[in-house]
């Protein structure tokens, strides 16, 4: 089924002079809008004088996230006015852009009610912007035989008649997407979804309806927690919903580990700098594994605990103990690997300091052929923490002389590197006399590569 | 203070830097009692060493980054017999602790000689770990092994997961004996200590 939206009227026209009016205390006229469009066009044609100038048609096209929410999976296409956006608006987001520009509405929405949808504008209330029919046409190629893809516009048969419509392709499915079955049987996490999108602005909405679509209708556990994080107050779960999506496709990550990783998430509920931290933490975790990914064949555990045995493939079962969890678990090459991550080098050295992760995990390398243990530090971000005391010792003298290497923001450095780096750090320190505070404020120290130039590690 | 430390132990290798101390140990002309005495050596500094890191007379800042100080004490007396309080007042001026008093000096004595000896203990232990894996030598082991029992009680053992899991791994039947004898006696490890014990029981040694 596809169907086709008509729009048939918007506020854009000299859009300075709209606001205007309305600061002018035209409320009332734009409250109007909301009544239907010719009413809205009258009101304000009336009260704005020039504001309006012109209702003709034009085409729009519509993201396809956008709409496929409302229109139940469908194939949709819009159709609207032909004269009033010859100013070069070409697309919703377009649009949208334009509006924000030139007026106070801080986010934007499109309902759809039955056969019609509305874009509508926050200005306290809601103000209708937009309107039009979305209709179903027979196929995705138009009347002149040539596929369109969502987004393009072209004349296509109208399902059930010999109607020719012009309008924009928005949709290209007949079945309901995997997100809008979930919404349709799922009140709780439709309620959710609703308030998530109306927290973020529909305007920021497709990309989290992407993910969210790719998420969707998987098992009724994953499905649980999704609707548990929608509902939390995580700041960041918008973040967290697409590594989710991200580490899903890649389809080595189990989703059980995924779980696990959603419910660290939603036990830390309740406190929100806890909350903070672990989701922080997890997003790590997650973009971590996401990478390893992409390296390997086999499967890579997330969050692994200690007494599970863990198939890695090619017959490779394996507990982490003594550690009692590790980040990631993964088999590359003839080497079993393990993670630890961070997401900053603050929190590698909390970890350092509490010295008994590195000690498990020199171990559990110790104990069987072919491991391999790695610290991962996914940001940059007080990147010089390496050279913090732990033990009496720099963090990077601790992780060097246990032969572990350690990544930062995507670099490697080796057992020695890291013994070579903290020598020429110390170097640098000796030779500019700073007192710490003022040696680690240095501009060419903030950022790692500058600084590795600085210092003159190779 | 420093004489005292030299009655106290006695290092039969230099006060060298982490890579100069490895080639040492790793010369194959060195025999087992030499190691054996050089861990005995550690574990007895070790221990009449006190684990303060986190003191109020440092500053805070200063302190934060006193690994580069100790690394610092380390190049400028590179070998045991250098040890000289004026030198370490001169280490701690260059690293921000201006007009150094006699316990000042002495934190930075105890904590750099403990860094030291915990850098030599892990080499030790990496290298033993590595040599028993293709040689049983049992009459080494022991002797190791009874260095380790006469500090099972100090801290220096019954608070280092790096030797517990050292007996576990090089002699695990003795590990048992050893290690239920510590049962619950230790401040931070009884946990892991459990787990080992765990471990050895149901492999059966």
């Amino acid at each position: 089924m596809i169907v086709v939206v008509e729009l048939i009227f918007i506020l854009l026209f000299d859009l300075n002079t709209v606001l205007k009016a309305a600061k002018a205390g035209l409320k009332g006229s734009l409250k109007m809008a909301a009544q239907g469009a010719k009413n809205t066009t009258k009101a304000l044609l009336g009260a704005g004088r020039k504001t309006l100038v012109n209702t003709g048609r034009n085409t729009l096209k519509v993201g396809r996230g956008l709409v496929n929410v409302g229109a139940g999976g469908t194939k949709l296409t819009v159709s609207g006015l032909k004269n009033g956006f010859s100013r070069g608006v070409k697309t919703v987001q377009d649009l949208i852009g334009r509006i924000k520009s030139n007026l106070s509405f801080k986010k934007f929405r499109i309902r759809r009610q039955g056969r019609w949808f509305k874009l509508e504008g926050k200005l306290n209330p809601w103000v209708w912007l937009a309107s039009g029919e979305i209709r179903e046409v027979d196929s995705v190629k138009g009347t002149d035989d040539v596929v369109r893809n969502v987004g393009e516009t072209g004349s296509f048969a109208a399902k059930g008649g010999d109607e020719v419509i012009e309008g924009v392709l928005i949709g290209g499915t007949d079945e309901a997407s995997n997100l809008v079955r979930s919404l349709q049987t799922d009140q709780v996490l439709k309620n959710n979804f609703d308030d998530l999108i109306e927290e973020i602005g529909s305007s920021n909405a497709g990309d989290l309806i992407r993910n969210l679509d790719s998420i969707a209708n998987r098992s009724q556990t994953l499905n649980n927690q999704i609707t548990n994080l929608i509902k939390s107050t995580n700041p960041k779960k918008v973040d967290v919903l697409e590594s989710i999506s991200n580490s899903l496709a890649k389809g080595n990550i189990p989703e059980e580990d995924i779980i696990g990783s959603l419910s660290d998430i939603i036990k830390a509920g309740g406190e929100p700098d806890l909350i903070a931290k672990r989701t922080q933490e997890v997003l790590s975790e997650l973009s971590n594994a996401s990478r390893v990914a992409d390296d390997i064949t086999g499967v890579v555990r997330v969050n692994a605990v200690k007494n599970t045995p863990y198939d890695l493939g090619d017959g490779i079962i394996v507990k982490i103990n003594p550690m009692d969890e590790i980040d990631a678990l993964f088999k590359q090459g003839d080497d079993i690997v393990a993670h630890e991550v961070k997401d900053t080098m603050n929190a590698l050295m909390d970890k350092i300091r509490d010295g008994k992760q590195i000690k498990k995990m020199v171990d559990w390398r110790t104990a069987g052929p072919n491991r391999i243990v790695e610290f991962v530090v996914e940001s940059e971000d007080s990147w010089t923490k390496l050279f913090s005391l732990a033990k009496g010792k720099t963090i990077a003298t601790i992780i060097g002389e246990r032969k572990i290497p350690l990544n930062i923001g995507g670099r490697h450095f080796s057992p020695d590197d890291l013994l070579v780096l903290n020598k020429k750090m110390n170097d640098y320190f000796n030779l500019k006399g700073l007192h710490p505070k003022d040696f680690f404020a240095l501009p060419e120290l903030e950022n790692l590569e500058t600084a590795l130039t600085a210092i003159g590690f190779k | 203070m420093v004489k005292q430390y030299l009655e106290n132990t006695r290092f039969p290798f230099n006060l060298t830097d982490r890579v100069s101390f490895k080639n040492e140990i790793e010369k194959s002309t060195i025999a087992s009692t030499e190691f054996v005495e050089q861990f005995e050596n550690i574990l007895r500094l070790r221990s009449t060493l006190k684990l303060d890191f986190d003191v109020d007379f440092i500053p805070t800042d200063v302190l934060e980054y006193a690994g580069f100080l100790f690394s610092n004490l380390t190049e400028t007396m590179p070998s045991y017999n250098d040890i000289e309080e004026i030198k370490i007042k001169e280490v701690l001026v260059m690293n921000h602790v201006p007009n150094p008093s006699p316990k000042h000096v002495n934190w930075a004595l105890e904590n750099w000689l403990l860094v030291i000896a915990s850098s030599q203990q892990i080499v030790i232990l990496d290298y033993l770990r590595g040599y028993f894996k293709s040689n049983q030598n049992d009459f080494f082991i022991n002797e190791l092994l009874e260095v380790i029992e006469k500090y099972l009680f100090r801290e220096v053992v019954s608070e280092d997961l790096d030797i517990l899991y050292f007996i576990k791994n090089i002699a695990p039947i003795q590990a048992k004996i050893l290690l239920s004898r510590l049962k619950g006696k230790s401040k931070s490890l009884n946990e892991e200590i459990e787990e080992v014990l765990e471990e050895l029981y149901n492999a059966e040694y």
